[in-house]
Parts: structure tokens; C-alpha cells; sequence
């Protein structure tokens, strides 16, 4: 193990700790909005900046170890498999973006369509889960809450991350 | 709606770009057109009946115009209770963490539903007259 790795290893710790507390923030004033499963998305902006600092695999890191620390801590199995479809799918497609980045894509693109697509992931989900498709009339809402929360953190993360492009770094 | 963030730091100018705001106008375009379809899909016709599924199998179907009380109960001990009253199905108990179906809007309307995801319990409504009197509405 060199300086590198454990300077890698540490910053996924910090980053995975910091989407823990968020999630725990999050849960701590719900959105006054009456229509359920809507929520602002705040770990999305350690994602975001995992993407944009390190790459994809760092993002699904952080993303898979955040899914199983907060499932253990407060959630249960069928938690774990909503947060993990959603998550994944949403950082599949916020890698896309963070791969166009220079064709005029900004980090608030990549924040909007990995928003949108996280609600897809748990739709999905939910209806294998509950094997019936009347789940799909919540998706306008969805889609529209997608935007709106990854307009939010992606505008957080666009800037925190140019701030600790200096103090994160790994030398390649 | 334009975001510029100025910082004299590090000399960073706003980060949202005009593909940005494209690719938002797509989402919401998407959003309203599925909006659309779902709102014709679920017509305002009343007189249908109330379909209680557990798990994706049929557990319970009650007319819409009753007055009666479903109880759906497993063996892990997931319990929800679903009130028909006045042309109008609500969840009015659930045992389930997030209590969602519980605060969802009663449903009364062709296509509505209430879904408690963690009890894997969903209400739907049902015309029962569509087929019967106009099979071209479909």
C-alpha cells in the first residue's frame, strides 16, 4: 500500500461518512410536500463530487458503502433495495454526463438527470416489488421532483467541488 | 431561472450552461406529456369498484359505492386497514414505518391508487363500467 492508496482509502471514508450524516440530516426535516417518497437528495452531492473529483469508481463506492451504512443504521432490507436501485441507476447515468462533460454538460446536468433517473430506479423497483404498474401514474411527479432536487445539489456540489479540487487530491 | 455564481478566488464563473437548461426542458416536456396520458388513462368516472391486492394477488374487492372496512393482515404481522366510504377508498392504518399510504389522498377516480410500499399492499380503482357501456373510451 502506498501514500496513494491510503490517502484514496481515507478520502472514500471521509466522503462515505459525510453522505451518512447527510442522509441522517435529510431525515431529520422532511420536505413539506404531501406526495410521498419525495426527498431533496442531499448525499447526491457527495456523489456528485466523488464523480467530478475522482471518477465513477469512486462514486459507486461511496454510493454502495453509503447504502449499506445507512440501511444497517436506520433502514431495513427492503430500504437497502430501493436506495441501491435508484442509487445505482443514478450513477450510471450522472457518469454519462461527468463523460460529456466538455460537450457543454455542466455538473448541474449531470445532478438533474441522476435525480430524475434515481426516482426511475426506485419506480422500477417498486414495481417488481409490488408487480403491478399503477406506480408509474406517480411519474410526472417524480420526474419534475427530479429536476428540482438536482437543480439544488447539483448547484451545491458545482460549488463545493472546484473548493476541494485542491485539498482532495490524489497524485496520479 | 439563471444561476451565476461568481467567486473572485478561484475566478469561477457560474457553471450552468445552455445544454443544461435543454436537457431540463426535455424532463419537464417528458413529465408533462406522461402527465397528460396518465390524466386520460384515469378518467373521472365514478361507480367503479375497489381492488385490494397483497403481495400482486387480488386479496379483496369491494364496490365503491359500499360502506365497509378491509383488513389485510399477513403472518409477518404487516397490517393495513382500508376504509370504503362514501364513494371513496382510504388507507386509514398501517403498521408500516413511513406511514405514506396513510397520508395519501383518499381515492375515489378511475385508475387512483394508494400504495404502501413496505406492507407490499395496493389499492386501485376500477370501473366497472367502461367495458360495459363504452368500449371505444378505452
Amino acid at each position: 500500500m502506498n501514500h496513494n492508496d491510503i490517502k484514496r482509502m481515507v478520502l472514500f471514508a471521509v466522503m462515505t461518512a459525510a453522505a451518512v450524516i447527510l442522509h441522517f440530516v435529510e431525515g431529520m426535516f422532511p420536505l413539506p410536500i404531501a406526495v410521498p417518497g419525495i426527498k431533496l437528495g442531499l448525499p447526491n452531492i457527495v456523489s456528485l463530487a466523488a464523480l467530478y473529483l475522482f471518477g465513477p469508481y469512486a462514486a459507486f463506492s461511496v454510493l454502495i458503502l453509503r447504502v449499506l451504512m445507512t440501511s444497517f443504521l436506520y433502514g431495513g432490507f427492503s430500504n437497502m433495495i430501493f436506495s441501491l436501485s435508484g442509487g445505482i441507476l443514478s450513477v450510471a447515468v450522472m457518469s454519462l454526463f461527468w463523460k460529456f462533460r466538455d460537450k457543454g454538460f455542466s455538473i448541474v446536468s449531470a445532478s438533474v438527470a441522476g435525480g430524475v433517473f434515481h426516482n426511475i430506479g426506485q419506480i422500477l423497483a417498486a414495481m417488481l416489488v409490488l408487480r403491478t404498474s399503477t406506480v408509474l401514474s406517480y411519474l410526472p411527479v417524480l420526474i419534475v421532483s427530479g429536476v428540482v432536487t438536482g437543480v439544488v445539489t447539483g448547484t451545491v456540489a458545482g460549488i463545493v467541488v472546484p473548493r476541494l479540487a485542491g485539498i482532495y487530491s490524489i497524485n496520479k | 431561472m439563471m444561476l451565476i455564481i461568481k467567486t473572485d478566488k478561484t475566478g469561477y464563473k457560474g457553471f450552468m450552461k445552455k445544454r443544461d437548461f435543454l436537457l431540463i426542458g426535455v424532463f419537464l416536456i417528458a413529465a408533462a406529456v406522461l402527465w397528460l396520458v396518465t390524466k386520460t388513462a384515469t378518467g373521472g368516472n365514478t361507480g367503479g369498484e375497489v381492488v385490494v391486492f397483497k403481495d400482486g394477488k387480488v386479496f379483496a374487492t369491494v364496490p365503491l359505492t359500499a360502506d365497509e372496512t378491509v383488513i389485510v393482515e399477513d403472518e409477518n404481522g404487516n397490517r393495513n386497514v382500508i376504509r370504503v366510504e362514501g364513494g371513496e377508498a382510504r388507507m386509514i392504518e398501517a403498521n408500516c414505518r413511513d406511514q405514506v399510504c396513510v397520508h395519501t389522498r383518499p381515492a375515489g377516480k378511475d385508475g387512483q391508487s394508494i400504495i404502501c410500499l413496505p406492507n407490499r399492499v395496493t389499492v386501485e380503482i376500477r370501473s366497472t363500467q367502461t367495458n360495459e357501456i363504452d368500449g371505444v373510451s378505452e
